[in-house]
């Protein structure tokens, strides 16, 4: 395992920061995907000579004012996140992004090609759509509208693979991997989010543009809250999605985590908000909508964005590559090694406090805790051990830590050797008693003995509830 | 695994490092269009007392498609970000995180230099007097060149593996890759503002009349950022004492490795001096294919050059059975037959439009 310098991010946990990110450039992207196939009927609509849109050239005008918004706000916003994203990844977990890169680099090179698709035809449609005609304008958006879900296409699949590779697992085929359990639903999903999205960010688009009356803003409203209709399938989508799921991770979602089942819950109000009035109100009753609530359904549904994501991203505990890695970034395949050779033995970069730390144990448990704990826990800030361990005894923290994916079936088991995980006691316990600087670690071999027995009976595989393992610790399809 | 065949690399890893040099390449004619259209109309904006001296002519051109060129250029960034990490993964993460939040201002530094185009491109800029425009074209500069810099420093850091942990350590001494840091800046802005002419060329080819009276200016404008690219170029490879390091450098006596880095000098020098020739824009196509098509050996050999130094700093045996795996990935017929696919759409959206314009709507 090639060893990366950890970065602190202070009392914010890294995997927030990657959340923060991951959850803006996906409300985003989700939005310009759907905003293609927003402005594709709306140009259509605007071809009809026979339809009051077409008759009022109020189409046109949206489809001009919308699509401003979209170069404006995802042309920039969302190919920029989408960047900040991969780089967010290098620094939270360079070796989850390595194996990534490494299976899937031509999908990535695929959906780079519908990249450059998408901002050819939606550049060349916003600065000359006033000098085609209708039919070209809207080749264009069907272009730019094919491209853009193409590049959903294909990030989905990358995406659900960390949580469901399925047979991926034995065969390592890009396919395999590409479509896996969860693809499909995973897809699906997504593209009603984005019609949804794009729905409800016209509305709000339609409240601002300037010089139109009231019955035309109706009319753009009630043609474009057509694009809510799908919100009807999401429950059935989403229970298909629950389904694949592996076991465990929907146990972690529906209770077993109170993070976890807090934010779904979360997810699915604010998506039977949005879904409600639009589909009742919006849809059923043909009720006007302004720009003030257009705005709050269009935060609604960036939270439930932003919990759905969190939800999606947490369930891979223990992995971040369900049956390959962990989410501290140890290969599963590795960690009997580790055992047996430690995890500070070969690590090159020091520590930074090094001048801080009272003793050599302490030392040695503060290189365990960076290699081992940092990628998803801080010492006492979100998610803080100090905060976890609070009223654990010593003896209670040899136990628990040396059963780690017992105590705890989304965490994955201690990859250290015995001392190593009794010097990440030790320097855990100088953090709870405020880092004094006088300090003696109360350890001796008889802890390390027992240590390395708790351990081995624990043994190195992870705990997956509801499934079994195949001797590799591979887990099953 | 096959035999090596040059500088430690096998048939895998040489396919990966000629497919991200060829990427990098067009990347990096989106960037020098950005770069050097802001440093353009920075300096034409200090030069001039005029504040109408943006407003017409190619100033007018560059601030109206600067945008779409930085789209272009941060889209086709991503190929070569991709293939970098498949090639050097341990390198280039470590510099990532080595720079820490110094490499994550790079991505708002550029949002904040894409918002900045727009408003160079606005009325509001028009409107402006000359003191604003000014700040803001600085402004806008110096996001590019924060983004260059990060790029140049993560580069330097990747080449320096055995001074890793000290820097991890004392995080201070990241200033260490400040003077090769330096000189990459130099060399590559020098490329840029070389680069940058010849795409304004083509531009105006394909554009039609828009210079009118400002021709003769314009032309002299292209020749002196051509001549300053010349400038920044040769004082980055000096400063690099480059005839010393000719000799002393063991590399730098490589066969391939002369001959490449001298086809990329010469190959700028011939560029320079086609540029003096110029006295009329838009130039004939057969002068500007030509043209171009030293620009390109000139930029191929200068990625082959860089990318030799790279290799032969790092030793890229450590990550080889990495790299054969990854190249048993799959994947790479489909991603050559939608490369294909739209490449196809891509031509067809611009032809529909040019199209257009030739005949336009009566309406």
């Amino acid at each position: 395992m090639d060893y990366y310098p950890v970065n602190e991010y202070g009392p914010i946990m890294p995997g927030l920061v990657m959340a923060g990110v991951a959850i803006v450039h996906v409300f985003l992207a989700q939005f310009a995907v759907g905003a293609g196939i927003v402005l594709c009927y709306f140009q259509w609509q605007a071809m009809q000579e026979k339809s009051g849109l077409g008759k009022s050239e109020s189409a046109r005008v949206f489809i001009h004012g919308y699509f401003k918004v979209l170069v404006m706000v995802s042309f920039v916003l969302g190919a920029l996140t989408g960047v900040a994203i991969w780089l967010t990844a290098i620094q939270v977990g360079p070796h989850t992004i390595q194996l990534m890169v490494q299976h899937f680099h031509w999908i990535w090179g695929i959906e780079w090609t519908f990249f450059c698709l998408e901002i050819v035809s939606g550049y060349c449609f916003y600065r000359y759509h006033e000098r085609l005609t209708d039919r070209e304008g809207l080749t264009l958006l069907v272009i730019y509208a094919l491209a853009s879900w193409g590049s959903l296409f294909w990030i989905n699949g990358i995406l659900s693979w960390q949580l469901t590779p399925g047979v991926w697992l034995n065969s390592e085929n890009v396919w395999d991997g590409l479509f896996n359990p969860s693809f499909w639903p995973s897809l699906i999903f997504r593209t009603i989010v984005a019609l949804c999205l794009a729905s409800l960010a016209a509305c709000v688009v339609i409240n601002l543009m300037p010089g139109t009356s009231r019955e035309v803003r109706e009319e753009l409203v009630h043609q474009v809250a057509k694009f809510l209709l799908p919100m009807a399938g999401m429950p059935v989508v989403g229970i298909w999605y629950l389904m694949v799921m592996p076991a465990d991770s929907r146990s972690w979602i529906t209770g077993g985590s109170a993070a976890m089942t807090l934010f779904l819950n979360g997810a699915i109000a604010a998506s039977l908000a949005v879904g409600g009035y639009a589909l009742i109100g919006m849809v059923y009753q043909k009720l006007y909508i302004n720009g003030a609530t257009a705005t709050l359904l269009l935060l609604l549904a960036f939270g439930a964005t932003a919990g759905g994501e969190f939800v999606r991203e947490g369930s891979r505990k223990p992995f971040t590559i369900r049956g390959r890695m962990y989410s501290n970034g140890v290969p599963m395949d590795r960690v009997t090694r580790m055992r047996r050779v430690g995890v500070t033995l070969e690590d090159p970069f020091p520590l930074r406090r090094k001048k801080e730390l009272p003793d050599s144990q302490v030392f040695y448990g503060g290189m365990t805790y960076r290699t081992l704990c940092s990628s998803c826990h801080t010492i006492d800030g979100m998610n803080g051990l100090t905060h976890l361990i609070a009223t654990w005894d010593l003896d209670q923290m040899r136990h628990n830590i040396s059963k780690l994916q017992q105590t705890k079936p989304f965490m994955p088991p201690f990859a250290g050797t015995a001392k190593e995980l009794e010097s990440l006691v030790q320097f855990l316990a100088w953090c709870r008693a405020g880092r004094p600087d006088e300090w003696v670690s109360d350890t001796n071999e008889r802890e390390v003995v027992k240590i390395q027995l708790w351990m081995n009976e624990a043994g190195s595989k992870p705990t997956i509830i509801g499934e079994r393992l195949t001797n590799s610790g591979e887990v099953p399809r | 695994m096959n035999d090596e065949i040059l500088y430690g690399l096998y048939s895998s890893s040489l396919f990966y490092v000629v497919v991200y040099i060829l990427t990098f390449v067009a990347h990096f004619a989106g960037v020098s269009y950005v770069v050097g259209g802001v440093i353009y109309l920075a300096w034409r904006q200090l030069i001039s007392r005029q504040v109408s001296n943006l407003d017409t002519g190619i100033s007018l051109l560059i601030r109206d498609w600067m945008p779409f060129a930085l789209s272009a250029a941060i889209t086709l960034g991503v190929a070569p970000l991709l293939f970098v990490q498949v090639i050097y993964p341990k390198h280039f993460y470590t510099g990532n995180l080595l720079m820490g939040w110094r490499w994550m201002l790079i991505i708002p530094a550029l949002i904040v230099g894409f918002y900045l185009l727009y408003l160079i491109k606005s009325k509001f800029f028009e409107k402006a007097s000359r003191g604003p425009r000014m700040v803001i074209l600085a402004t806008t500069s110096l996001c590019f060149l924060f983004v260059g810099a990060g790029w140049s420093s993560n580069h330097a850091l990747m080449e320096i593996e055995t001074s890793w942990p000290h820097i991890y350590f004392d995080i201070s001494t990241i200033d260490t890759v400040l003077p090769s840091m330096l000189i990459r800046m130099a060399i590559w802005l020098g490329g840029m503002l070389l680069t940058f002419p010849m795409l304004i060329a083509w531009q105006i080819r394909w554009t039609g009349d828009v210079l009118g009276e400002e021709m003769g200016r314009t032309v002299k404008g292209l020749l002196w950022t051509v001549r300053s690219g010349v400038v920044l170029a040769a004082i980055g490879l000096g400063v690099m004492n480059l005839p010393i390091v000719l000799k002393e450098w063991p590399h730098m006596n490589e066969w391939l490795f002369r001959r490449v880095l001298e086809t990329s000098i010469v190959t700028g020098l011939l560029y320079w001096v086609y540029w003096e020739s110029v006295r009329v824009l838009p130039a004939p196509a057969s002068r500007l294919s030509l043209l171009s098509f030293v620009w390109l050996v000139g930029a191929l050999t200068g990625g082959v050059a860089r990318e030799i130094n790279r290799i032969i700093l790092i030793d890229l045996k450590y990550n080889q059975k990495w790299m054969d795996d990854a190249a048993g990935s799959g994947g790479f017929w489909t991603f050559l037959i939608f490369v294909a696919i739209n490449v196809f759409l891509v031509r067809y959206c611009i032809l529909l439009v040019v199209r257009r314009l030739k005949e336009p709507v009566q309406r």
